[in-house]
């Protein structure tokens, strides 16, 4: 099977501005991703996880390196537009990533109709179609986001990934500001996305416990580095790197129920 | 695995300590809206010395702004409609603003979640020590320069000297909380009150401020107050907490009992739905269904009715519900209208 | 609930104003004098003279009837003058917004080269190459008043641009110009509805001074500049042939102001309603959780 998505010698370096230094965020990264999987990207601030995350769908551009994408060089504009038919993207803040002049039917389908995928009746059938998916209402289509709850807007962000029917939806710490009951819907919601759409998952987060529930593979990275990469089992009851069983201890334990 | 709070695996009874605050039926409301429901409705507590009682909640259950209600620094919009709170000796809700002002800082501290913006970033680590100490006591410059490499060595703030002429953007994360945290204890306060501190920090910084305050709430004698919504912090850091839901506290006790035997519907569905580092896809986890009421409009009488999925038809009225207790642990009581039928699930539970 | 309130006072009594204004400068003609009919023989009649409520100047001529139709001439160059502004103006800031670099770069530059350029010598350079008249004069209200509106319009485009949902739409496959009619453009609108009456303001004030120097409208049209030109000379024996013009062009750039003001605070007046109850995720009294 092909890489979906290939990333080699990954740099990202900004430059100091007057008499700050310049920062290496990410210093020669190589990191792949299979159609169908569920990769967890986990760290702390300053480990270069988002922008990793942001370099593989090209919001931002990496200094250095190399993406391909189904075999392919990742240069040209039209390149970056194939490569986002396959691949989508959801943000972190569910307050700034809907345009809150648009209702939520027309942030949902404007890809759609960027693609000009249908007659217009179609791609409202879609929009309808994706919200339903994500648990909300296919009516919510004619709301403005300003109505709806910080757990909802992450929903229609991913309806508005979801109707264009991507391969795999990179999510940057998508359920860090939500309270734990929703989080844990949307978490479901995820799940369910990947067992019955075998839409796969790139989860960046800095909470262990959540990627260890989620992930099938995990890749630690720490000061702009991968550190360790391995599946999810094996990751947790057998970490090599130093960095990584660190993390794994400072993981508030909590107590099981019946303990 | 022992936790924080159990050195060596016994529960420490702090049950003979002075208590050094006392919340009784603490009501807040909204301003102009005499139907809503209150934002928090008769919240009770005592906090003792040396014991840190956590308070968790989501958004909308109140615990924020009861820990400012202590200090009497209700935002705008709302206001305290009942209750009183008592710190040593003293009604808070009752003292006028000089009191307040003495209290506030030297017998009553306060850290906040984003260090970053709780540090007044045009002044020194040094000047915003010696800002806060001289507020509270008249004390000449070279006992202001010794308290403050004092209380910057207790927290665990590396090289003091060397540092109180840093600025806080030249610190990290981890080092402005520690700076608030010895801003907080500079004069030697009895009440810490701690909302969410380490949450917006990484979690191998998390670690070290959480041992700082549960040590210092022992060796000061503090009473602390810890806000959070993190069952797992809380796990660490609380002897007892309190469960509270849209202004309601529905179940509290020794954080042990609470934790492993979770009798209100709304903490069971919250460790349901909390991920932690025993959940697999195997055992997924159990979202609480529906969402929470908005800021006053919870529904009279038991606020978690509409959600609840242990709710039997008919026994949950509209009537208020009333405290049940756990025969085992006497300060482990919960909010519901039926005993038997939650008994005999945890029975169940327990026996598989 | 006090502040909004007065937010509200301030639109409805400027809004009542400009009405008023805007009505009488279109009926109020029908039902006076003539202005540019001389009667000597009433010449420099103080106000509240019998036939001259407001007076008559040297002519003759009826001060009410020609501050009347002076409104006319001032507001329908005004008015003009901001939507030509604010059109230009609004196209300039957004391709100064643009991704293309050396597209936002030059539109950077002509904002600049424009505002440098002080108006008064660019009026007498451009009226003595052409002619004074209304076309003109209006020509010179759009010149001066689109750079400082595309500044405005500049800064919001780039505010906004960094924010997730236009880096969403990119994702999504729009190019830049939906992102900025789409997306960024919508975003524009208050701001320009609370620019434009302080536009519109600003060219009363400067059509009147452009009349005033004899390169604005020419007589024998009325303009409330020109009045104060004519005026000038007279201004110890006859007080209100300069006075009340001037009160004119104060109190309708104080609605015009008072109509900005009051949409802007409108507009900024719906973020007081939130109640910060300290939560971790803010809360709106009344939103979803």
């Amino acid at each position: 099977m092909k890489l979906l998505i290939e990333a080699q010698g990954i740099i990202k370096q900004f430059r100091g501005r007057g008499r700050s230094l310049d920062v290496m965020a990410l210093s020669g990264i190589d990191f792949s991703i299979m159609p169908g999987e569920v990769v967890g990207i986990v760290g702390e601030s300053g480990s270069g996880k988002s922008t990793l995350s942001r370099i593989l769908v090209g919001i931002e551009r990496a200094s250095q390196g190399t993406i391909h994408h189904d075999g392919n060089l990742v240069t040209s504009v039209e390149e970056w537009k194939k490569l986002r038919r396959d691949v989508q993207y959801i943000f972190q803040d569910p307050y700034l990533s809907l345009a809150p002049h648009m209702t939520v039917g027309q942030s949902i389908g404007d890809g759609l109709e960027i693609r000009g995928e249908g007659s217009p009746a179609e791609q409202r059938s879609k929009v309808e179609e994706a919200l339903t998916m994500v648990g909300l209402k296919p009516a919510d289509a004619d709301s403005y986001p300003a109505v709806f709850s910080g757990g909802q807007r992450q929903r229609i962000s991913l309806a508005r990934a979801l109707v264009l029917n991507p391969k795999m939806m990179i999510c940057d710490e998508i359920v860090s500001g939500l309270d734990v009951s929703v989080q844990a819907q949307i978490l479901n919601l995820l799940v369910d996305l990947h067992q019955s759409h075998g839409v796969g998952l790139v989860f960046v987060s800095h909470d262990l416990r959540v990627v260890k529930y989620l992930c099938e593979r995990i890749i630690v990275m720490h000061r702009g580095q991968i550190v360790e990469s391995n599946d999810t089992k094996t990751l947790f009851s057998d970490p090599q790197h130093e960095y990584t069983r660190h993390l794994l201890e400072c993981v508030p334990v909590g107590l099981s129920v019946g303990e | 695995m022992s936790t924080l709070r159990e050195p060596d695996g016994e529960i420490i009874s702090l049950a003979s300590n002075q208590i050094l605050l006392s919340v009784n039926g603490l009501t807040i409301n909204l301003d102009d809206q005499p139907d809503a429901t209150p934002i928090v409705n008769g919240l009770t507590f005592d906090v003792r010395e040396g014991e840190c009682l956590g308070i968790v909640g989501e958004s909308g259950s109140g615990k924020s702004l009861s820990s400012l209600a202590l200090l009497n620094l209700l935002p705008v919009g709302v206001h305290i409609g009942a209750g009183s709170i008592t710190a040593i000796g003293k009604d808070i809700t009752q003292s006028d603003r000089k009191t307040l002002q003495e209290m506030r800082g030297s017998l009553i501290s306060m850290i906040f979640q984003d260090p970053g913006a709780a540090l007044n970033p045009s002044r020194t680590v040094g000047k915003l020590l010696s800002d806060v100490l001289k507020a509270h006591s008249n004390i000449s410059k070279s006992e202001i320069r010794h308290r403050s490499l004092e209380i910057l060595t207790e927290v665990g703030f590396p090289d003091p000297s060397g540092r109180l002429k840093s600025f806080p953007f030249q610190l990290s994360g981890g080092l402005r909380q520690r700076v608030a945290i010895a801003m907080a204890l500079a004069n030697r306060p009895r009440i810490l009150i701690a909302d969410e501190p380490t949450t917006s920090l990484d979690v191998s910084v998390q670690k070290g401020i959480l041992q700082l305050i549960r040590r210092r709430t022992l060796e000061d004698r503090i009473g602390c107050i810890f806000v959070s919504h993190d069952l797992g912090v809380i796990a660490e850091v609380a002897d007892r907490v309190i469960i509270m839901y849209a202004g309601q506290v529905v179940e509290e006790g020794l954080t042990q009992s609470v934790l492993t035997k979770p009798m209100h519907p709304y903490t069971r569905g919250l460790i349901a739905s909390a991920p932690n580092m025993s959940s697999t896809l195997a055992n997924p986890l159990r979202p609480i269904p529906g969402t929470l009421p908005s800021v006053g409009r919870a529904p009279k009488g038991c606020a978690f009715q509409d959600r609840c999925p242990e709710r039997s038809s008919g026994s949950c009225s509209p009537n208020q519900p009333t405290w049940f207790n756990d025969p085992i642990d006497e300060t482990h009581r919960w909010l519901c209208f039926e005993e038997s039928k939650l008994m005999s699930t945890s029975e169940s539970e327990s026996s598989q | 609930m006090k502040i909004r309130n007065r937010s509200g006072a301030l639109l409805i009594v400027s809004g009542a104003a400009m009405t008023f204004i805007v009505i009488g400068a279109i009926i109020a003609p029908f039902f006076l004098v003539d202005p540019t009919q001389i009667d000597l023989s009433s010449a420099l009649a103080p106000p509240f003279s019998p036939g001259h409520f407001l007076g008559s100047d040297a002519l003759g001529r009826d001060v009410l009837s020609r501050i009347a139709s002076g409104a006319r001439v001032s507001l329908i160059v005004s008015l003009l003058g901001m939507i030509g502004s604010l059109t230009v103006g609004t196209i300039m800031g957004l391709l100064s917004g643009a991704n293309t670099r050396w597209l936002a770069w030059l539109s950077d530059r002509l904002i600049d080269i424009q505002m440098a350029f002080p108006y008064i010598l660019m009026a007498i350079v451009i009226v003595s190459a052409t002619t004074a008249s209304i076309p003109i004069l209006i020509l010179l209200m759009i010149l001066a008043g689109w750079p400082s509106a595309a500044r405005v319009i500049r800064s919001i485009v780039l505010s906004e641009r960094p924010k997730d949902y236009v880096k969403a739409a990119e994702i999504v496959g729009a190019d830049q110009k939906r992102i900025l009619i789409r997306y960024i453009g919508p975003t524009v609108v208050p701001a320009i509805l609370t620019i434009a009456p302080l536009q519109a303001s600003a060219m009363i004030v400067m059509e009147a001074t452009l009349s005033f120097l004899g390169l604005g409208v020419q007589p024998p049209t009325p303009s409330w500049g020109g009045m104060l030109l004519a005026g000038k000379v007279y201004l110890s024996q006859a007080w209100w042939l300069t006075t009340l013009p001037g009160i004119a062009i104060a109190i309708t750039c104080a609605a015009l102001i008072g109509v900005g003001e009051g949409l802007a605070q409108r507009l900024r007046g719906d973020r007081r309603r939130r109640v910060d109850l300290g939560e971790s995720q803010t809360l709106t009294a009344g939103a979803k959780q």
